[in-house]
């Protein structure tokens, strides 16, 4: 097995870059959904766990024509998860990662306020480790491709029963997805770019009305931040957009829906507690930078553990 | 890296070409708000309640033969349904439909959220299926 030449300090700060691997973006309200973004082993690590707890708000909402309107105060929607995540080396540069998320929604308006709680859709991948860094290269990053698949295990506003689908947790689709994770540093600054597409299954929905084929189209979301590190601490900005094609309904009615598009603003503060422990603190907008359509956007902050085993 | 390169524009080229292709529900008229041309029918719905997003919304639905003015009740050879579609997400909720009279049904459970819905009306007689609807904005 062949061992990276990293410079320490460039060690400590992709031990905290890590952290910002595999950030969730939230979905529409209407439709779930989250980046595909997996959790990767990016460290000299064999086995890598990280819990995330976040707490989110959706404040306004965009239109099918990129319009934002902002939600009156009287009316709440709240989402919390707590997501197990975690990756496992299977060889040099080969890994396997999951994720785990329960997520719990409400929302009250009008007079009316509804909850549930649940499992989300679970994520397995596999990612392979395409451009190591035997040596330390200011201009050759560490380079990962990756492929996942996640199940619709936290139903969909198609498999709603709640008045305000806060039942819905997930999109509702078998979803495979490829994509890569390029980082680099130097000195005390590194940078990340993620980038995955997918094309979800299509599936059948049926109620008294008849049968509906669902046709999900393709989708991709990414993410480019940069950070800086004095020392154990590191201060990050990401972005994060996400674009779905709208879903062609056949069947029982012909259409398809308009496609949706979100750009996700995060700010991160990370400390690595130790060698092989770091904690971080993340806050995400999604009105932020505008450009979103068709999308319903949240403002959440993320708390996160994260535990590695070194090789 | 080459690779890498042209995978990143690929994906920016998919990213830049979103879709916004809406349904447009089939014409309707004041006399005819719901038309029903293989059958000869026209039908029109009554809010019972709402259309709204803050309680379960339902309605009242009447048919009669298109070519009577009075509007007289008349009986429909097939079953009637109804179900809602927002435009933007694709979302679909049926609606729960019980006869009242000849020509006459009850929709109710209708589950809005604020935004642009179809409402659609069908009848089905085996494997025919007629439908009809009308574009509505609910708040």
């Amino acid at each position: 097995m062949k061992l990276r030449k990293v410079p320490g300090v460039c060690r400590s700060i992709s031990l905290l870059l890590l952290m910002v691997v595999g950030q969730r973006a939230p979905g529409a309200a209407c439709c779930g959904g989250a980046s595909n973004i997996p959790t990767l082993l990016s460290g000299d690590d064999r086995f890598q766990l990280s819990a995330t707890v976040s707490s989110g708000s959706v404040v306004a909402e965009a239109t099918t024509q990129g319009k934002v309107l902002y939600r009156a105060y009287s009316d709440e929607e709240y989402r919390q998860s707590v997501q197990l995540d975690g990756a496992v080396l299977l060889s040099d540069r080969l890994q396997l990662g999951w994720s785990l998320p329960v997520l719990r929604r409400g929302r009250s308006r009008a007079g009316v306020s509804e909850a549930s709680a649940g499992l989300g859709d679970v994520a397995a991948n596999v990612a392979f480790e395409l451009l190591p860094q035997w040596e330390y290269s200011p201009w050759k990053p560490k380079v990962f491709v990756f492929a996942s698949l996640t199940l619709p295990t936290g139903g969909s506003t198609y498999d709603s029963t709640t008045l305000y689908r806060v039942d819905a947790r997930g999109r509702g689709f078998v979803t495979p997805a490829v994509g890569f994770a390029a980082l680099q540093t130097w000195g005390n600054f590194d940078a990340l770019l993620s980038v995955e597409a997918h094309h979800s299954f299509a599936r059948d929905y049926s109620n008294a009305a008849g049968t509906f084929h669902l046709n999900p189209g393709w989708g991709a979301s990414g993410s480019l931040g940069a950070g800086w590190s004095p020392g154990n601490l590191r201060l990050g900005l990401s972005v994060s957009p996400q674009w779905e094609q709208g879903v062609l309904t056949t069947g029982a009615v012909n259409a398809r829906s308009s496609s949706q598009q979100s750009w996700t603003a995060s700010a991160q503060l990370s400390y690595m507690i130790e060698t092989t422990l770091s904690a971080s603190l993340i806050y995400s907008d999604q009105t932020w930078l505008g450009g979103a359509q068709n999308s319903a956007l949240n403002r959440s902050l993320f708390v996160r553990i994260q535990k590695r085993w070194e090789r | 890296m080459k690779q890498l390169v042209s995978l990143l524009v690929w994906t920016v080229l998919v990213v830049g070409c979103g879709e916004r292709v809406g349904e447009a529900p089939q014409p309707g008229s004041n006399a005819c708000p719901f038309s029903f041309s293989h059958r000869g029918l026209c039908a029109d719905i009554k809010w019972d309640v709402g259309p709204t997003s803050s309680e379960r919304s339902a309605f009242s639905v009447k048919f009669w033969d298109a070519k009577d003015g009075n509007k007289v009740p008349a009986r429909v050879d097939g079953k009637v349904t109804a179900f809602i579609r927002m435009t933007c997400c694709g979302t679909v909720a049926d609606g729960v439909v019980s006869e009242k009279a000849d020509g006459e049904y009850e929709v109710t459970g209708l589950r809005f959220m604020p935004g642009e819905w179809d409402v659609f009306v069908q009848i089905k007689h085996g494997d025919e299926v007629e439908k009809s609807a009308r574009r509505l904005q609910v708040d």
